[in-house]
């Protein structure tokens, strides 16, 4: 315990056997489905890496569905990606949720679970579809293939995936067997594009071949009786859904929401930080010692420390950008690579907007406040030299290029961060979807708008410049 | 008078001026705040002296919270005036912030910092020489010791509430502002809430706290306004 004078810092192993005793037990099922979203991503990487995909890539362009001009395997990749990120969503989400107010007034009630949750089950199941068909449609137009057929396929899909999600939902096994998914499509995505970039793999997945229209029949055939069959099994479990699952993703909606009504991403990223740290419970504490500037670096040093995965995704979002390279062009690539930029380093200015939409947060390290958020702007800064220096040679610009993207990136997260609350005494503007303060409209755009001028500028010298 | 010795002049807290000293710490008059066309405070006049503790008590909805939110510079008053030491309040000037430690909402906190953490880099932002062991010292005292190397969203909404009071008194201040801190407290934790704002009263400081727990009012109030007499 501890005393006065006495630091509260446990010493690793206490900290680890802590940890682990506020885990629940594993059972040996519980561990292969720990272990299979490593190890599928894993096999997939290798087999796309050793070219061993090209069965599947001959399949994809007979059957019409490949990407002329391009790499044969970035639609494999895109529809995995796709189906990947879908599916970790409808885990997050739920996907059937309610309210507080629904299962507090309705779900409470001795009626047929399935018959108040009908509804809200349709609505995902066309929600996921007109989603997935938008997206599946961008892509098969922008690689001039066949658009009706992809995105057939992929309604099946999502209406595949919607109810298979459910079932996970009812059965309890979304929790491991959906995260599964997700993460083995998402690493196998990225290992993809990784196999692309290095030039492994990439010859004999160009080949463009017409489509047979046999073997497009036959596999829509295919995909619509298992979408068929996950829809009615997604059906028939609404009635083993309890209140405690349904109420899992509520956190996620409402946090999207607001997030969405409000115009603010740092509102759901927010929420997500809070779900990580509820995952982890405990660290090892950081010693602050004497001294306010040492204390801020150590303290923003250790909070990047807890949050590995904004390496993890920077490092994905390198290689995806250098696996773009032989498909996208000069302009193309630097804007891709200004606004990945942007996307990767808002998270670190989490502190910076804390403070910023915070008052009393301010107000407890008044006067000094603002050395936090220099210090996690210094942290902006930081990360944006980084990927300036990762995509700078890339784009074939030199030190100003790269100064460029730095200070750019950084002054429009900056920017963004530090929007100031909002007045709703000023002049209303009328929209399709009702009326927004005009000082709504200046917050949003404070930062998205030095990111256009940004991506522009920088388009602009990669098109002068030598390639 | 420097409340807390610091390494910075920043973080002193200075008595006011010689003309001033005969000045209540706070002083309220005429204070009305409007939402629409609801007044929901309307001319409400009070003091807070140095070492006084002044409860505010009145039925939901009366306003506690709202008069609290101006007091710290949170909310603007529709009319009427707030003084600190004489001066008008605001939440810019960095004397006011200085000044006023206010517990009123949920406090915010850093999803990423451990609760040790939150407390000493506090500490060490007013210039505490050795912040990590008076952080460890203030976490024994508020009950929070074993929770030192726990991220704030792992901890209940009891030791939140405690985390959040121990900001409060880990910082320099002349006047502390709390909005019903006796909430999700166990009787262990307002016995210590209790016991702290009695010391808080006996160095000097100002309390101003709505409060709907009887005995703690009782136990720490010199004065008590209602605010739903008035309404």
């Amino acid at each position: 315990m501890t005393g006065p004078g006495l630091v509260a810092v446990p010493a690793r192993v206490p900290l680890r056997r802590l940890r682990a005793g506020s885990r629940p037990r594993r059972t040996r099922r519980g561990l292969l489905m720990d272990i299979a979203p490593w190890a599928v991503p894993a096999a997939v990487g290798v087999a796309l890496a050793i070219g061993a995909v090209r069965p599947l890539g001959r399949l994809l362009t007979e059957a019409g569905w490949a990407v002329p001009g391009a790499p044969g395997h970035l639609f494999a990749v895109a529809a995995l990606l796709l189906l990947g990120g879908l599916a970790q969503l409808l885990r997050s989400a739920g996907p059937v949720t309610a309210s507080s107010a629904f299962w507090f007034w309705l779900l409470s009630a001795p009626v047929r679970r399935r018959d108040l949750l009908r509804r809200r089950y349709l609505v995902l199941l066309a929600a996921t579809a007109v989603l997935v068909c938008v997206l599946a449609a961008l892509v098969a137009y922008t690689g001039s293939v066949p658009v009706l057929p992809v995105v057939a396929a992929a309604a099946l899909a999502a209406f595949a995936l919607a109810g298979g999600a459910v079932c996970g939902q009812a059965w309890e096994i979304a929790g491991h067997a959906g995260q599964a998914v997700g993460q083995a499509m998402r690493a196998a995505g990225v290992l993809a594009f990784g196999s692309l970039a290095t030039g492994v793999g990439r010859a004999g997945l160009n080949s463009v071949l017409h489509a047979p229209p046999d073997s497009a029949v036959i596999m829509l055939a295919v995909l619509a009786v298992i979408a068929v069959a996950c829809c009615v099994l997604g059906y028939r479990a609404l009635d083993q859904i309890d209140v405690s699952v349904l109420r899992r993703g509520r956190g996620l909606w409402t946090a999207g929401h607001v997030a969405a009504a409000s115009m603010d991403v740092f509102m759901l990223t927010e929420f997500l930080a809070d779900q990580r740290a509820r995952q982890v419970v405990r660290v090892r504490p950081t010693r602050m010692g004497a001294g306010f500037a040492g204390a801020v670096a150590r303290s923003e040093w250790a909070r990047l420390r807890r949050r590995p995965y904004l390496a993890v995704r920077a490092a994905a979002a390198a290689v995806v950008w250098w696996g773009c390279r032989p498909v996208l062009h000069g302009p193309a690539l630097a804007a891709v690579a200004v606004i990945a930029g942007y996307c990767l380093v808002l998270p670190v200015a989490g502190t910076l907007r804390q403070l910023a939409a915070n008052p009393g947060l301010r107000a407890q390290f008044a006067p000094r406040d603002r050395w936090l958020s220099l210090a996690s702007l210094a942290a902006c800064l930081l990360a944006t030299a980084t990927w300036a220096a990762i995509v700078a040679p890339g784009l074939g610009g030199g030190i100003v290029l790269a100064a460029l993207i730095t200070a750019g990136l950084t002054a429009a997260a900056y920017r963004t961060a530090t929007r100031p609350p909002l007045d709703y005494n000023g002049p209303l503007v009328p929209t399709p979807f009702g009326d927004y303060p005009l000082a709504l409209w200046l917050q949003v755009l404070r930062g998205p708008l030095l990111l256009a001028v940004l991506a522009t500028a920088t388009a602009a010298i990669t098109a002068r410049g030598p390639h | 008078m420097i409340l807390r010795c610091g390494r910075s002049r920043l973080i002193a807290v200075q008595t006011p001026p010689s003309s001033e000293r005969t000045l209540p710490l706070l002083a309220v008059t005429g204070l009305r705040r409007s939402f629409g066309e609801v007044d929901v405070l309307c001319g409400v006049d009070a003091e807070v002296g140095p070492g006084e503790a002044v409860a505010v008590v009145g039925p939901n909805g009366s306003g506690k919270s709202t008069l609290l939110r101006c007091v710290a510079g949170m909310d603007r008053p529709s009319a009427g005036s707030i003084r600190l030491c004489g001066r008008p309040i605001r939440e810019r000037d960095p004397q006011t912030r200085r000044s006023v430690a206010a517990v009123l909402d949920d406090v915010d906190f850093f999803a990423d910092l451990a609760v040790a953490e939150h407390l000493a880099l506090l500490m060490s932002a007013h210039g505490d020489a050795a912040p990590d062991e008076h952080a460890a010292s203030l976490l024994g005292e508020s009950g929070l010791a074993g929770a030192a190397d726990q991220l704030p969203a792992g901890l209940s909404s009891g030791q939140r509430r405690r985390l959040a009071l121990a900001t409060c008194f880990a910082r320099p201040r002349l006047l502390v502002l709390l909005d019903e801190p006796e909430q999700r407290l166990d009787s262990g934790g307002r016995r210590w809430l209790t016991g702290r704002l009695l010391a808080e009263k006996q160095a000097g400081h100002g309390v101003l706290f709505a409060s709907h727990d009887r005995s703690l009012v009782k136990a720490v109030a010199d004065r008590v306004l209602d605010l739903g007499a008035a309404s």
